[in-house]
């Protein structure tokens, strides 16, 4: 009948339910959840650092009295990455779970060997959710980028993630690039990764007391830095603030900044910079590729200290020309500096592929080298569209 | 497996049904004429009880007065016009004596002011009569007597229900008394083609049912088969209806309930106008209706009294409730200790700073809460009125924060069960609530085993389950399976009234408008 169907369902179903032996069910208590990871190398071993979470330190609930500290980090070593993460349950109180660290920092020893090997652990282990950001520590280890502790963020990796977002947002010199877009830039021809850079200003030693909290400002903080240049899975240099600006300007990644430029009269005035229409555009003449970057900017006088005259139209246009020249330095600025390093990391290759497939074929092997005599032709054009609330500078008044 | 079942079977099947026959049926014992002969059987037979009365009296009718007897249940029965109009009989008796007609004839057609007669013949009908609490007259020298209907006994009264509150829309509600749930009934539909059977269920209780249904727009193989499935009864007993309901469903392994009842007259006319058939039975409320579908147990008659948009949103509410009572705490416990990447970062975070240092896996921490929650309900429901409120504080202590302070359980946990249990609550249906508690349990250990996974396979086959349902041979999940577009109008959707045109497809098969046509119905046309 009806019933005994039932019973055969339920019986195995029992049987199920008693034989979970090794299953991964894990209670929220019996691990230890990791925040940051960071890769060093160390002779021929590689040092894996974490940053674990101290939860009861960080909930809001249970107030962060600043009995104990809001992370605690750790370091193990071994040939392979793998092992160096199973060693580090040597030294933490439970298993490490991986799938919340917003950010994996790679210290500029490793970066320079190059960073393909480890990748590869991190895009094949299951516990990582791929949504974190990669970034370079700059002059310093990323065990030791793990260490400073922060006094408005509990979470330090929570400010230098938030604070890698922000600065990509309103000031443009970093990049927010992911473990995928990572390997497919590793992987493609025709670009090179440029990820944000990390440094340690003041010491790690007072960065990672409890001291460090207590400050107004504190003694030992990180901040990004420009961006970190890669030719293939190596890093090869840096680019400074303004570089990055114009790295940011080419591959469309900018999304707000703000530009100086002088008066014509002398003094300056800065311009914030909204909206961007960027295009990347690859030919072939005659055999050789060369690339037009096209860049359509609007943006808002925010700042003005001279005595220019906006009420005038043709002022207005003045300072949309020398505008157009700053921006067009930044980006010739970084292109040479990549050039200067033979990485491509403003993904030309890929314009010129998409641009003439065929020629590709023929570029790509020693891509490198065309790279680097590639002409790159940049024009800007800029509008302004508000400038501000007043028109004139209260500032001409008082010379009168 | 199977053989262990079939054992089982075989066991329960033995208890059941022990080898003794039906009691043999009392042989039919006529009546006799004489009452000194008559009255002393009757005495016997119920064992003298003092609460039959037996009330012997002279009648003049005739030229020589004739001895009688008044036989009643004290309390049932209210005799007061019974004996003055037989009693002022004998005052004018002078007045017309026709020596010709006989008497019993004369008393039936002149005397008695009572509404409803019977003959009486025989033993068996007579002491039914008056144990039903209707009274009967003998007459010495006649073999016949009279069952006057004088039922009249304490009664609640109409009230308003207690189990199906609503805000808006009628306050009555059925009480213990058949004739009175029926009246209810009629009430609301004044047609002719309100059509009522009654039987008599029950080998010692012989508790009167009636089948009630609207000729012409109820399916009448429906009516067929409740007729026969009541029929088929054979208990010494039906206290309330849920005997009835036990015996009658299409599937007893289900948790689902596969027939609806109701203390609310609304909603059994309701039923009964869309087709259903409602089984009214002596001595409880509770108003059975069949067919019964899963949609109907989260529908509320106030859905038809509210506006339309006010009904469709608390439609969609409730299957929200529905799901969140169902799920809840089976997907936290999924999501904590198998799928903690699926969870924000930020809320991980607290959610292990409330976990640190509790002793116990999630599994048992939300069995040890929601099991206290059912307890704490369960001893609300019996609990004398008067102390219901030390239980409440208790029980908001126990599952509250005294709880989380002692360290026993997490704050985010008090909040899956509390939103659980009032979840629950929004389920319209009691015995539905319930099954959805049941099954809730089961998809907590599933959930802990296997993770979100095993809730899915819970799902699964609760689903399959519940198409596999049928209430008397309508599919249990229509109109969602099979889909019925026509009947979207009125499921989880509540359209205005002049858009529901037609009766629910399967409900009722032959009569199925139920008014114009929706743009001739339309206010606004």
């Amino acid at each position: 009948m009806n019933m005994t169907r039932y019973i055969k369902f339920f019986f195995p179903l029992l049987a199920l339910a008693l034989l979970t032996s090794c299953w991964n069910s894990r209670e929220l208590n019996d691990m230890s959840i990791a925040s940051a990871l960071g890769f060093d190398q160390k002779g021929d071993s590689v040092q894996v650092s974490v940053q674990i979470i101290n939860a009861s330190q960080i909930a809001a609930t249970r107030g962060g009295s600043g009995e104990r500290l809001p992370i605690m980090t750790q370091r193990a070593g071994g040939r392979t990455l793998f092992e160096a993460v199973r060693a580090l349950t040597t030294k933490t109180p439970r298993k490490v779970y991986a799938s919340h660290i917003r950010l994996l920092v790679i210290g500029e020893q490793l970066a320079r060997n190059g960073i393909a090997d480890v990748l590869d652990f991190v895009s094949r282990d299951h516990e990582f959710r791929t949504d974190f950001y990669i970034v370079i520590a700059k002059d310093t280890t990323a065990s030791d980028a793990l260490k400073v502790l922060t006094p408005l963020e509990k979470l330090p990796s929570n400010k230098l993630f938030s604070s890698l977002e922000s600065a990509e947002e309103n000031w443009g010199v970093t990049a927010t690039v992911d473990l995928h877009e990572l390997i497919f830039d590793i992987v493609s021809k025709g670009k090179d990764p440029a990820l944000a850079s990390i440094t340690i200003v003041g010491s790690v030693q007072t960065g990672q007391s409890k001291k460090n909290m207590e400050n107004v400002t504190p003694a030992a903080f990180e901040k990004y830095n420009g961006l970190a240049v890669f030719r293939k899975d190596k890093l090869v240099g840096w680019l400074n603030t303004k570089e990055s600006k114009g790295y940011s300007f080419v591959v469309g990644n900018m999304k707000n900044t703000v530009v100086r430029t002088g008066c014509p009269g002398g003094g300056s005035l800065a311009v914030e910079l909204n909206r961007f229409k960027q295009k990347v555009k690859g030919s072939m003449n005659a055999g050789k590729p060369s690339i037009r970057v096209d860049l359509q900017l609007e943006g808002n006088i925010g700042d003005v200290e001279c005595g220019i005259d906006l009420g005038k139209t043709a002022s207005v246009a003045e300072v949309e020309e020398a505008m157009s020249d700053q921006v067009r330095g930044f980006v010739e600025a970084a292109v040479k500096k990549a050039k200067s390093y033979r990485a491509d990391v403003f993904g030309f290759g890929n314009a010129i592929h998409r641009a003439d497939a065929r020629a590709w074929k023929e570029l790509e092997d020693d891509w490198e080298e065309e790279f680097v005599h590639l002409p790159v032709e940049v024009n800007v054009e800029m509008k302004i569209r508000r400038t501000g609330s007043v028109i004139q500078s209260f500032l001409e008044d008082m010379e009168d | 497996m199977g053989g262990l079942f079939q054992t089982f079977r075989k066991i329960v099947a033995g208890g059941a049904s022990p080898k003794t026959p039906p009691p043999a049926k009392p042989e039919r014992q006529e009546l006799q004429a004489r009452l000194s002969d008559s009255l002393p059987v009757i005495r016997s037979r119920i064992g003298n009880s003092p609460d039959v009365i037996v009330r012997e009296i002279m009648i003049h009718q005739g030229p020589v007065p004739l001895g009688a007897a008044l036989i009643y249940t004290d309390g049932l029965a209210n005799i007061t016009d019974m004996l003055e109009s037989l009693l002022a009989s004998g005052r004018e008796a002078e007045a017309s004596p026709s020596p010709d007609e006989p008497v019993m004839q004369r008393l039936k057609q002149t005397i008695l002011t009572v509404g409803d007669i019977k003959d009486v013949s025989d033993y068996e009908t007579l002491i039914h009569a008056v144990l039903s609490g209707d009274s009967v007259l003998l007459v010495d020298g006649c073999a016949e007597g009279v069952i006057a209907s004088t039922r009249n006994w304490e009664d609640r009264g109409v009230n308003e229900p207690s189990s199906q509150q609503l805000i808006r829309g009628p306050r009555d509600g059925f009480s213990e008394t058949l004739r009175t749930n029926t009246v209810l009934l009629r009430r609301k539909i004044k047609d002719p083609n309100l059509w009522m059977e009654m039987k008599q269920i029950g080998r010692v209780t012989k508790t009167d049912v009636a089948m009630v249904y609207i000729k012409g727009i109820a399916n009448e193989k429906v009516v067929g088969e409740v007729r026969s499935r009541l029929d088929r009864i054979d208990i010494d007993a039906i206290l309330e209806s849920g005997y009835i309901e036990e015996l009658i469903q299409d599937e007893t392994y289900t948790p689902f309930p596969t027939i609806y009842n109701s203390e609310r007259p609304d909603a059994v006319a309701a039923g009964l106008l869309e087709g259903r058939v409602a089984i009214v039975v002596d001595g409880t409320p509770f108003v059975l209706l069949v067919p019964a579908l899963f949609t109907h147990f989260l529908q509320t008659s106030e859905d038809y009294y509210q506006r339309a948009d006010i009904g469709t949103l608390i439609r969609m509410l409730r299957y929200l409730a529905l799901f969140i009572s169902l799920l809840a705490p089976a997907a936290y416990i999924a999501v904590t200790t198998f799928h903690q990447e699926m969870i924000p970062t930020p809320l991980l975070i607290s959610v292990v700073a409330q976990r640190e240092g509790i002793p116990f896996p999630a599994l048992v921490e939300a069995l040890l809460m929601e099991g206290t929650f059912e307890i704490l309900r369960e001893a609300g429901i019996r609990m004398p009125r008067a102390i219901g409120q030390a239980v409440s504080i208790v029980g908001a202590l126990v599952i509250g924060q005294a709880a989380v302070e002692a360290g026993l359980v997490g704050p985010a946990m008090v909040i899956i069960v509390s939103i659980t249990a009032i979840s629950n609550f929004v389920i319209p249906s009691f015995n539905m609530g319930i099954t959805i508690r049941m099954i809730r349990f089961l998809l907590m250990v599933l959930a802990a085993t296997f993770g979100l996974f095993g809730i899915m396979v819970g799902l699964i086959a609760m689903v399959l389950h519940l198409c596999s349902l049928r209430s008397f041979g309508v599919p249990y999940m229509a109109p969602f399976a099979p889909f019925i577009l026509e009947d979207q109008k009125d499921n989880i959707f509540r359209l205005p009234h002049w858009m529901l045109v037609t009766r629910p497809r399967l409900i009722s098969q032959t009569n199925t408008t139920r008014q114009r046509s929706t743009k001739e119905n339309n206010p606004n046309t």
